[in-house]
């Protein structure tokens, strides 16, 4: 589903390249649930970009669904983001000027389908996150945690095989960022349309929080780019 | 690109304004020069002419300078047909010497041929080499004694006057332009010196005694053009002032986070106000200095065209300079900078006091505009301007300032019509299959202000467009109505070649109509005269007709009475018996003249009294036409000239036969040049868009503004909105979709700014652009909307947009997505 293979990340020019990764090996499975931890500037946040194809590895490949993301093009790899991928940050999930649902629709109108037709689709992922009442609101006037929420429903709108969340609670208070981990628990045991019929998501979160990444399926910790 | 801008407003600004300075000081120059030392200049009109004995009259005045002069435009034969000033002096008398120095006197070996043989000129040097011409050379002039040939008795080195002139002129002795002029003993105006006025108006009690130095009446048209530059020119300067506006909310908003920070650390509002305030001030000076500079360059420009303006209908204007006036100078930094602090002020005042917690907040989207209150402000200004435009009396300066008026009313109005539209267009977008232009307009009224400012630039350039190009159809409409119903020939003959000078002043002798008449072919044929007459401190056309022979045309052509009242009783006999005249409704506007009324002309023959017996449309003069029987002007005005014969074919004649025929016939002792229908429309229309031609230049100057501000209003937008693009990225938009958002953002401008620009330009060429007109050219035009002009604008403006959207387009899509998501 996801793997990665012997990727490394090397930013910056060389004489001040900066190693982000170093050499990464990592099989997501179906219906894995996958928490990454590690201090701040190990390459958490690289490993994610990279595993969604938003940034190409120095070394190494990328496989999503079987494609090395190397050899695609970068339409190629919108149209997979799109389709196949979910993607939740720790803030500025959302854009301004759109409510809730417009917010949440947004990505099944990009294949060319009118934001009207799929208004029912957004309201039903609006009521699964608790925030049937909001779809008129726009970002501004919604609190982190019900923006964070607004955007889970957003990457799940497209029914994704891989669900990929930098730091989803980071923003958040202990109490709210259980919340927001509930529903990506719920969301991750749910199957989803691949090209070889229906797969069981996986979800793979980075986070420095112990409590949430305690109750992820499988823990994968990096230290200076390096799986440990 | 705002010092661009800006800096191409100041230069509109500054080239229009110094061009006309530049025009008038070089006719008021050339004016002085040719006058020389005279005091007073004594004349009867400037058409009337004056005799000549009056001059040992006035001569005799103890102290008394007294020169007679000869001043008649004349057109030189083609191939080389121009408008040509003759110039005729007194060389007998000393008063030449005393009054203009050495002027002609430096070359005596040219005086003494001036004088020994009857028909000779002098040229400059510079002319003789243009037009290849060399000492015994003959040239032909046409003047209203016919073409007359003279002999290039002499080179002149570099004659001041010449240059005065457009280096156009020739000098010729005093008797011998009058027999080439065919107006023996007369003069047009003798200068004099040494008296006081009083006593110049003892002796000749029925003259005028004006300073030297005035202008003639087609000079101050052509000035009058000119001047109309200068009204578009604020215009432009205008949307300076929005697009300024514009730019500095769009800096303002890019720091806005930096501004909230600067007082959450304890800045206050007046530190953060002046400090922001003093930067545009510096912006203001930048952009108005390099405008100043690129003004007076275009200045030259402009100069060479005023220069063409003007002379091809006097050579008046020789060496027009431009001259850098260093109050002026002050004043286009003070409008420079002026505009950059005013477009300023509002942007900066609302982000100094804006709370600063409202900017940290990580949406800043504020979905509740208020615009309501200035909407309703603008609709009231724009109210109040109209009925003040209403008023049709008002003066130019007025007019201006109303123009302004109504602008800001719609700059007011504008950010909630944006809203407004924008209410109406969501429910249609959100049917469309694609996302991309919902996500446009979403983008676009995200700053409401900042929309509808960048339409409005862009919407007056096109309406500034629409707005002439109303004009001009108005002006081709009427005219082409007038020659159908006014007009019943098919062939018109003329002294002079329309194609180099549609001023010319020759005539055709009436001997020429009798011989028109027999030519096969020709089933009707009337002559007419146009001339000049003062009247009221202006100069007016008298047009004297041959009453019946029209009447007969245009009843063989079928058209109604003429005029309309013709019928009644009286009207006919008193027009034919010489006490009536119809006016032209110009003439009618311009001296409050109206049916019944009564009105006395000057003529050569004493005071001519008239009654006006009816109004007619009519755009022969600028400054107001009559409309008499030939009779009249060859009783008082002493004139049986023709100025054209107007042929009416007889059926299955052909056209191109016929006006060969004519042309030869009329043709046979003096210049005649015959015209159809077809050409002479041709020709008006050709006037009418050298005359426009300088204010589309800067219509279209001011679309390029325009468009500048759409391409940095769209590209401030992508750059406020980098994160928000890297998010549609991570989700699944494509590149080429971002490029077409962007584009549809430029789409959309331009479709509104094009509505725009299509109803605010057929306003303004409605309104205030038709006071101007009056007040230049005489005429109050009827409406006309021309409708292929306002498609191809509207077409223009479509693709104008998505050029202007294309650069920000591109960027956006090629931003680098994570860059972008870690920007904070
Ligand atoms: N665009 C970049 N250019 C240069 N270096 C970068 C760039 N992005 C990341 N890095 C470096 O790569 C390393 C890994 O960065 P990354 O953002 O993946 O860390 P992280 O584990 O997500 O940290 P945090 O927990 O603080 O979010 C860091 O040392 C960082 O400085
Ligand atoms: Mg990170």
């Amino acid at each position: 589903m996801l793997l990665l293979r012997h990727v490394s990340k090397v930013y910056g020019e060389t004489g001040h390249e900066v190693p982000a990764l170093r050499h990464v090996d990592l099989q997501v499975e179906p219906g894995d649930f996958i928490a990454i931890t590690g201090p701040s500037g190990c390459g958490k946040s690289t490993l994610l970009h990279l595993a969604c194809g938003l940034d190409l590895p120095t070394d190494g490949e990328v496989f999503i669904n079987g494609r090395s993301t190397t050899a695609l093009t970068d339409d190629q790899l919108t149209t997979m983001r799109r389709h196949e991928i979910g993607l939740v940050f720790q803030s500025f999930n959302l854009i301004p000027t759109l409510t809730a649902l417009e917010n949440i629709v947004l990505p099944a109108t990009l294949g060319g389908r009118s934001f009207a037709s799929q208004i029912d689709q957004g309201r039903k992922l609006l009521g699964c996150v608790g925030l049937e009442n909001r779809e008129a609101h726009y970002p501004d006037q919604l609190s982190g945690g019900e923006a964070q929420r607004v955007a889970i429903a957003r990457s799940l709108i497209m029914n994704p095989l891989i669900l990929l969340a930098d730091e989803p609670t980071g923003n958040l208070d202990s109490e709210s960022g259980m919340a927001i981990m509930d529903l990506l628990l719920e969301f991750g045991n749910v199957e989803a349309d691949s090209p070889r019929g229906k797969v069981k998501r996986s979800t793979l979160i980075v986070t420095h929080d112990e409590g949430i990444a305690n109750r992820a399926r499988r823990r994968v910790r990096l230290k200076d780019g390096i799986v440990v | 690109m705002v010092i661009l801008s800006l800096a191409l407003g100041v230069a509109i600004f500054v080239s229009s304004y110094e061009s006309i300075v530049a025009a008038q000081n070089s006719i008021e120059a050339s004016a002085k020069t040719m006058a020389g030392k005279t005091k007073w200049q004594v004349s009867r009109g400037r058409f009337l002419g004056i005799e000549e004995a009056l001059v040992e009259r006035i001569r005799r005045i103890p102290n008394a300078i007294a020169a007679p002069i000869i001043e008649s435009t004349v057109s030189t034969a083609a191939p080389h047909g121009h408008s040509f000033l003759l110039i005729g002096l007194d060389l007998d008398s000393d008063s030449l010497m005393k009054l203009y120095g050495g002027e002609v006197g430096d070359d005596l070996s040219s005086i003494v041929a001036l004088k020994m043989s009857p028909s000779s000129v002098l040229v400059p040097m510079a002319y003789a080499r243009k037009f290849g011409l060399r000492q015994g050379a003959w040239m032909t002039l046409q003047t209203n004694a016919g073409p007359k040939r003279v002999v290039v008795a002499g080179l002149l080195r570099n004659p001041r006057m010449a240059l005065a002139a457009g280096g156009s002129v020739g000098f010729m002795e005093l008797h011998a332009a009058q027999d080439v002029l065919g107006t023996l003993g007369l003069v047009d105006r003798i200068d004099v010196a040494g008296v006081s006025r009083a006593d110049l108006m003892v002796a000749c009690p029925q003259c005028q005694v004006v300073p030297p130095g005035q202008l003639s009446s087609a000079a101050g048209d052509a000035l009058g053009r000119i001047h109309s530059l200068l009204g578009v020119s604020v215009i432009a300067l205008l949307v300076g002032v929005l697009l300024i506006y514009n730019s500095v909310q769009v800096s303002v908003l890019e720091r806005l986070k930096d501004i909230a920070i600067i007082r959450a650390v304890g800045a206050t509002k007046l530190q953060v106000f002046a400090f922001l305030l003093a930067e545009w001030f510096v912006i203001g000076l930048v952009g108005s200095t390099a405008g100043i500079g690129l003004g007076y360059l275009l200045a030259y420009e402009l100069i060479e065209y005023t220069k063409r303006t003007v002379n091809s209908m006097v050579p008046l204007i020789g060496e027009a300079h431009v001259s850098i006036d260093p109050a002026f100078v002050a004043a286009g930094l003070v409008v420079g900078i002026g505009t950059a602090l005013i477009a300023a002020f509002f942007p900066i005042w609302t982000a100094a006091h804006v709370r600063p917690l409202e900017i940290l907040r990580p949406y800043t989207f504020r979905r509740k505009h208020r615009y309501f209150a200035a909407a309703c402000a603008g609709i009231a200004i724009c109210v109040v301007g109209n009925f003040i435009i209403a008023d049709a009396s008002m003066s130019m300066a007025v007019g201006l300032c109303v123009t302004g008026m109504v602008f800001l009313g719609v700059a007011l109005l504008f950010p909630q019509v944006v809203l407004g539209l924008s209410a109406l267009g969501r429910p249609w977008l959100v049917k469309i299959r694609r996302p991309e232009p919902y996500l446009a307009l979403d983008g676009l009224i995200k700053t409401p202000h900042r929309t509808a400012f960048t339409i409005m630039t862009f919407g007056c350039a096109l309406a500034m467009t629409v707005a002439t190009e109303t004009l001009v159809e108005g002006f081709r409409v009427s005219t082409g109505q007038w020659m159908n119903s006014a007009f019943p020939f098919d062939i018109s003959i003329v002294g002079n070649d329309l194609a180099s000078s549609v001023y010319g002043n020759s005539t055709l002798a009436v001997s020429s109509l009798t011989g028109v008449r027999q030519v096969p072919g020709v089933s009707l044929a009337y002559g007419v005269r146009q001339l000049l007459t003062p009247f009221k401190g202006a100069d007016v056309m008298a047009i004297g007709v041959d009453t019946q022979d029209y009447l007969d045309a245009r009843k063989a052509r079928q058209l109604g009475d003429w005029p309309s009242n013709f019928g009644e009783p009286g009207i006919k006999s008193a027009f034919t018996g010489g006490s009536g005249a119809f006016v032209t409704a110009n003439f009618e506007a311009l001296y409050h003249l109206h049916k019944g009324d009564r009105m006395t002309f000057v003529s050569p023959s004493g005071p001519v009294e008239l009654k006006v017996l009816s109004v007619i449309d009519d755009y022969s003069w600028s400054h107001g036409a009559i409309i008499v029987d030939r009779e009249l002007l060859k009783k008082r005005w002493r004139d049986d000239l023709l100025s054209y014969i107007d042929v009416s074919i007889a059926r299955g004649a052909s056209l191109d036969d016929v006006k060969g025929r004519v042309a030869i016939e009329a043709g046979k002792d003096r210049s005649a040049f015959a015209y159809d229908r077809r050409e002479i429309r041709q020709v008006t229309d050709s006037v009418l868009e050298q005359a426009v031609q300088m204010a589309n230049l800067q219509a279209m100057i001011a679309v390029v503004i325009g468009m500048l501000g759409i391409v940095n209003a769209i590209w401030i937008g992508v750059m406020n909105r980098r994160r928000e693009i890297a998010l549609w990225r991570c989700i699944g938009v494509s590149r080429r979709q971002v490029t077409r958002i962007i584009l549809f953002e430029g789409l959309f401008v331009s479709v509104v700014a094009a509505v725009l620009g299509a109803l605010g330009g057929l306003y303004g060429g409605w309104v205030p652009l038709r006071i101007f007109s009056f007040e230049i050219t005489g005429y109050i035009y009827p409406m006309v909307v021309p409708w292929l002009h306002v498609l191809a604008v509207a077409a223009l403006a479509l693709v104008l947009g998505l050029l202007a959207g294309l650069p920000p387009a591109l960027h956006a899509a090629k931003l680098p997505i994570l860059d972008a998501i870690g920007y904070e």
